[in-house]
């Protein structure tokens, strides 16, 4: 396994939790800045999670939601039987990760987009399937849960924790002969399975890695909402959300997801008082320009400002500059 | 030189048209504080038609207070800056952004959204800044049965307005318009709403087995498109009467699927569903001898009633639902309590909400709040007549109350 | 519930909902076919046909059966220059990059839609939306025997122009093999773009035939995505004729499905249809799995 190189990029997220960390010393009545921090947060987590498997292993999920639900439901469940809930999101992590296993092992076997299709398919039918498990979920009744919570400066360090978690997580997958073989199997799977990678099992270690992560975000979030409902945790919404902000802020890379969740938020909290849908337009047009002109994304934005070229985005449309690894010209597989 | 010309004329170019801007703009008196009131509406999304209605009779309500010259608590007059959100139909956002009005923009006071999801998202906040929080648009029980202090509903539980359906059909059936014992099919949304409204159908099937079969119990999912294999049950299932519990968007969906599919049934109820402009427009003379239980309708003849109705008309040059009146009486219920309690703390104009007895054009007359939060009133049930009419039709003890059109006439 | 008369009732219920269903996702198995594009956007189109005939109704009181036929051309068009300017520019790419893209594309239809038309539910109420047939002891809405009349007559034509006209021949010879297809002296990439037009037209045109059945919101087309890829799965990717197949599978399982469970369950007979197919799929499938076969 190499060794994290030390750049001054990867020195400089520890430097940034650090200084976020402090921020509820100084304003802790700042419950704006507190909330749209947790939130922030929570997305930049999620968006890491599924960024290694979307953008490291290149296999673009519109499911996410399921495992975000099945976190959220699981904490709730446990914490009305009378758990702390902080206990519980180890838990909720594992019943998100044993759920992408079972989803994973048939669906992660298809290619590229039949994979994505797929995943909108199990998204949506856990949705569904929530709203009708009445007994087990509450159903379209939802789920209350206690009211007795800690403060919001808690949730926004607990989901400044998680996002360290997801940080480290991904700066890891990337750095080892594990995140090597993540990147083979998405360039050429046939040729990184005749090298001796294991596709099938990298992958859906990927997907049981970032579900957990996925999942415990999830349990965060139900307990600082302590009401769930099918339609909020399990919607089509969070889903693409977490693609939307992979995508924008540089699928493939560390700071992408971390941007891309920054700039999301920092837009959907703009304009959410005056258009609650606007953002999604924004984002519509972005994600046009940005696969058209700049795959990368934002961060691959800011890496071309700063003069660097590195190995082409994994959905590059341009081919790549002399003596870089090109992309394949065929669509992997078929033509 | 030329960038500092520049500069001037861009100062100049923003300050002059504020200025002006401020000038005309009738504003309040010069310092005559404020009270700020929040709420949180679809405006936009599967609610969106609904949440429009709610934003006009918030609007009158509180237009009405500032034009007598402000909202007087305690020695003082207020004026009232109402502050509205658009929470697209979605439960999280909805959340948010009515945390936002109390973090973010100090609203004291909030009024509540539309639909029983969206105001079970949104009630986990109020009593956690203590702010009170008056709501219409959500009736399901399952809404104040969370302990919380602050939440204050205006619009009667569901599962009364399936109780009183049933006591309706009761009656109808001793006197001999509907056959006994009664086969019913019902149908509802799946969500805290139709599951009130269900529990009460099979509930007073339970208690009256000699006169209630209840032959269909189907849930289907909120904002459907195609209802037919539900339909096809409903055909099968040979029942005499049809009930359903559906929001707007579902009701006009299936009751069309309906009547293009041929059914008919001597009894068809879509809840509180019938008289709703939308509908009668989407549906012409399909949607007529509906029968639906209502919190209000205009179609009674108190005066607070008859007024309401003919301003409404004057303003918006429509005929007004129920959700105009109910959101109407919301805010005026809320203004009051803040008047009663004579000060803009929260706790004490909460408790004021809690003793309030407010006279209103709501059947029953006025606004009372029970223990858990929630209005004791009683409904009203009308039927649809044809040239988008209604007819109260119970309780008979109502002037207005007419005799019913049953069996339904058939197309 | 399971009386003769009901089976047979959904059995008819089952076969007009195929039709619409068919041509709801010609337009997608076209498109998929020659440039194996998984169309995301085509939710968005089915979507601006419904409002696009709203507009004709409104305006010059155009019944929606000529509104969706004057969607066609404008549609052709329109899928023209979304070729040319976009999808042709990530065909080059991975696969993920043109649905992605077509992904953002949705998104954006969808909030224009809700910025110029709001988000009220819409329908479009004719002469004949109430009207019913009656046949034998069953009754058979207008709506619904013309939506099916006229998406037979169409896929008929569509029928004659893919095996009678050069063009037509083209396009089934681009879809079974581009190698040979450009070997051959065809114009893929003029052919390509031929494609996306009809697919968008046919999307436009089943859009404006579903106003005579639903009503719509700029929402309208999210659930019909998804059967219309559940339907081009069952039917065999590869396969124009095999959309019919798909359609009747998935039309008579939901109609059937709602005797054994719960009717709010009714969407997850089409997700789990299209995961399962997605996995267990016989014939084409072995294109999905990375192999040439």
């Amino acid at each position: 396994m190499t060794a994290v190189r030390l750049s001054p990029a990867s020195a400089a997220a520890p430097a940034l939790g650090v200084v976020l960390a402090l921020v509820p010393l100084f304003a802790p009545h700042n419950i704006t800045v507190l909330n749209l921090g947790f939130f922030t947060f929570l997305y930049v987590a999620q968006g890491l999670a599924w960024n290694i498997l979307g953008g490291f292993a290149g296999y673009v999920s519109f499911g996410y939601a399921a495992f975000f639900g099945l976190g959220a439901y699981t904490t709730a469940l446990l914490w009305l039987h009378g758990w702390a809930p902080v206990l519980t999101f180890p838990l909720a992590g594992l019943c998100a990760a044993a759920f992408s296993l079972v989803v994973g092992v048939p669906t992660l076997r298809l290619i590229g987009p039949y994979f994505s299709i797929a995943t909108i398919g199990v998204g949506e039918a856990m949705r569904i399937l929530m709203l009708n498990l009445d007994n087990i979920t509450g159903g379209a009744s939802g789920l209350n849960l206690p009211t007795v919570v800690p403060s919001k400066g808690w949730f926004y360090l607990a989901a400044l924790v998680v996002a360290a978690v997801a940080y480290v997580t991904a700066v890891w997958v990337r750095g080892s002969r594990f995140g090597l073989g993540l990147a083979a199997l998405r360039m050429d799977p046939d040729a990184a399975e005749t090298l001796g990678v294991r596709t099938a099992l990298f992958k859906n270690v990927a997907h049981v890695i970032s579900a957990f992560l996925v999942g415990v975000c999830g349990g965060l979030f139900a307990m600082y909402f302590q009401y769930l409902h099918p339609d909020n945790v399990f919607s089509f919404t969070e889903s693409i959300s977490l693609v939307l902000i992979a995508l924008i802020g540089g699928i493939g890379t560390i700071w992408g997801p971390i941007l891309g969740a920054a700039v999301f938020f920092a837009v959907q909290d703009y304009l959410q008082t005056s258009y609650p849908t606007f953002h999604l337009l924004v984002y519509g047009v972005l994600l046009i320009v940005i696969l058209l002109f700049e795959p990368r994304g934002l961060a691959g934005l800011a890496a071309r400002i700063a003069g660097r070229r590195r190995v082409p985005a994994p959905i590059a449309v341009t081919p790549a500059a002399p003596g870089t690894v090109a992309p394949p010209s065929t669509p992997g597989g078929a033509s | 030189m030329r960038i500092r010309g520049l500069a001037r004329a861009a100062v100049g170019a923003l300050v002059v048209p504020v200025l002006l801007v401020a000038l005309v703009t009738p504003g309040r008196p010069a310092a005559m504080p404020e009270i700020k009131i929040g709420t949180v509406l679809p405006l936009t999304g599967a609610f969106g038609s609904s949440g429009g209605y709610f934003k006009q009779g918030y609007t009158m309500a509180i237009d009405d207070v500032n034009k007598a010259g402000g909202l007087q608590v305690g020695g003082q007059k207020y004026h009232v800056t109402l502050i509205i959100l658009d929470d697209g139909s979605d439960g999280t956002r909805s959340r948010s952004l009515v945390e936002k009005l109390v973090t973010d923009q100090h609203v004291g006071f909030l009024l509540g959204g539309y639909d029983t999801s969206l105001v079970e998202a949104q009630e986990v906040v109020p009593d956690q800044y203590k702010i009170p929080y008056v709501e219409g648009g959500g009736a399901a029980s399952g809404i104040f049965k969370r302990g919380y202090k602050y939440i204050f509903g205006t619009l009667a539980t569901i599962y009364n307005l399936g109780k009183i359906t049933m006591e309706f059909l009761t009656t109808q059936i001793a006197a001999g318009h509907l056959p006994k014992p009664l086969t019913i099919a019902v149908v509802w949304e799946n969500t805290d709403h139709g599951k009130d409204y269900v529990d009460a159908v099979t509930d007073a099937a339970v208690q009256h087995p000699d006169l209630f079969r209840i032959v269909l119990n189907q849930s289907f999912q909120l904002n459907g498109s195609d209802f037919s294999p539900l339909l096809q049950q409903v055909k099968a299932s040979n029942a005499v009467a049809f009930l359903s519990d559906a929001h707007l968007p579902d009701f006009i969906t299936m009751h069309r699927q309906y009547l293009q599919a041929g059914l008919y049934h001597q009894f068809v109820s879509y809840g509180a569903r019938g008289p709703d402009q939308k509908g009668r427009q989407a549906l012409g003379p399909g949607a007529d001898y509906l029968i639906a239980g209502l919190w209000w309708t205009p179609a009674l003849k108190d005066p607070a009633s008859q007024l309401f109705a003919e301003r409404y008309t004057r303003e918006y040059k429509a005929v007004p639902d129920w959700f105009q009146a109910l959101s109407f009486e919301t805010a005026r219920a809320l203004l009051a309590g803040i008047s009663n309690a004579g000060a803009l703390d929260g706790p004490k104009v909460r408790d004021a909400l809690a003793h309030l007895t407010l006279r209103s054009m709501l059947p029953g007359g006025e606004i009372k709040f029970g223990s858990d939060g929630q209005i004791k009133a009683p409904y009203v049930i009308v039927q649809t007549t044809p040239g988008n009419t209604v007819r109260i039709v119970w309780p008979a003890h109502l002037p207005e109350t007419r005799a019913v059109t049953l069996p339904m006439p058939r197309p | 519930m399971f009386t003769a008369q009901n089976l047979i009732s959904i059995c008819i219920t089952s076969i007009l909902t195929a039709g619409l269903y068919a041509v709801m996702s010609y337009g997608l198995a076209i498109i998929y076919g020659v440039m194996k594009v998984i169309n995301l956007s085509n939710a968005g189109f089915l979507m601006l046909g419904a409002f696009m005939t709203l507009v004709y109704s409104q305006a010059w009181h155009l019944d929606p059966i000529a509104g969706a036929f004057l969607n066609m051309p404008i549609f052709f068009v329109v899928g023209w220059i979304v070729y040319v300017s976009l999808v042709r520019r990530v065909r080059q790419a991975l696969p993920i990059a043109s649905l992605l893209m077509l992904f953002g594309l949705w998104l954006v239809l969808q909030n224009v839609a809700l910025a110029v038309w709001g988000s009220e539910d819409q329908s479009i109420i004719t002469r004949y939306t109430y009207k019913a047939l009656a046949f034998f002891d069953y009754r058979i809405a207008v709506t619904r025997l013309v939506v099916f009349a006229v998406a037979l007559a169409v896929m008929a034509i569509l029928h004659v122009v893919l095996n009678h006209t050069y063009v037509g021949k083209a396009l089934r010879a681009t879809v079974q093999d581009p190698q040979a297809a450009l070997l051959a002296g065809i114009d893929t990439e003029r052919i390509s773009a031929l494609a996306f037009g009809i697919g968008t037209a046919f999307a436009g045109f089943a859009g404006g035939l579903m106003t005579l059945q639903f009503s719509f919101t700029p929402d309208f087309g999210a659930s019909f995505q998804l059967k219309s890829f559940t339907i081009i799965v069952l039917g065999g990717l590869e396969n124009l004729a095999g959309v019919t197949i798909g359609a009747a599978i998935l039309a008579f399982a939901e109609s059937f499905a709602v005797l054994f469970m719960r009717a709010s369950l009714q969407n997850v007979v089409a997700y789990a249809l299209l995961v399962i197919a997605l996995i267990v799929m016989p014939g084409g499938v072995a294109s999905m799995f990375g192999r040439r076969s």
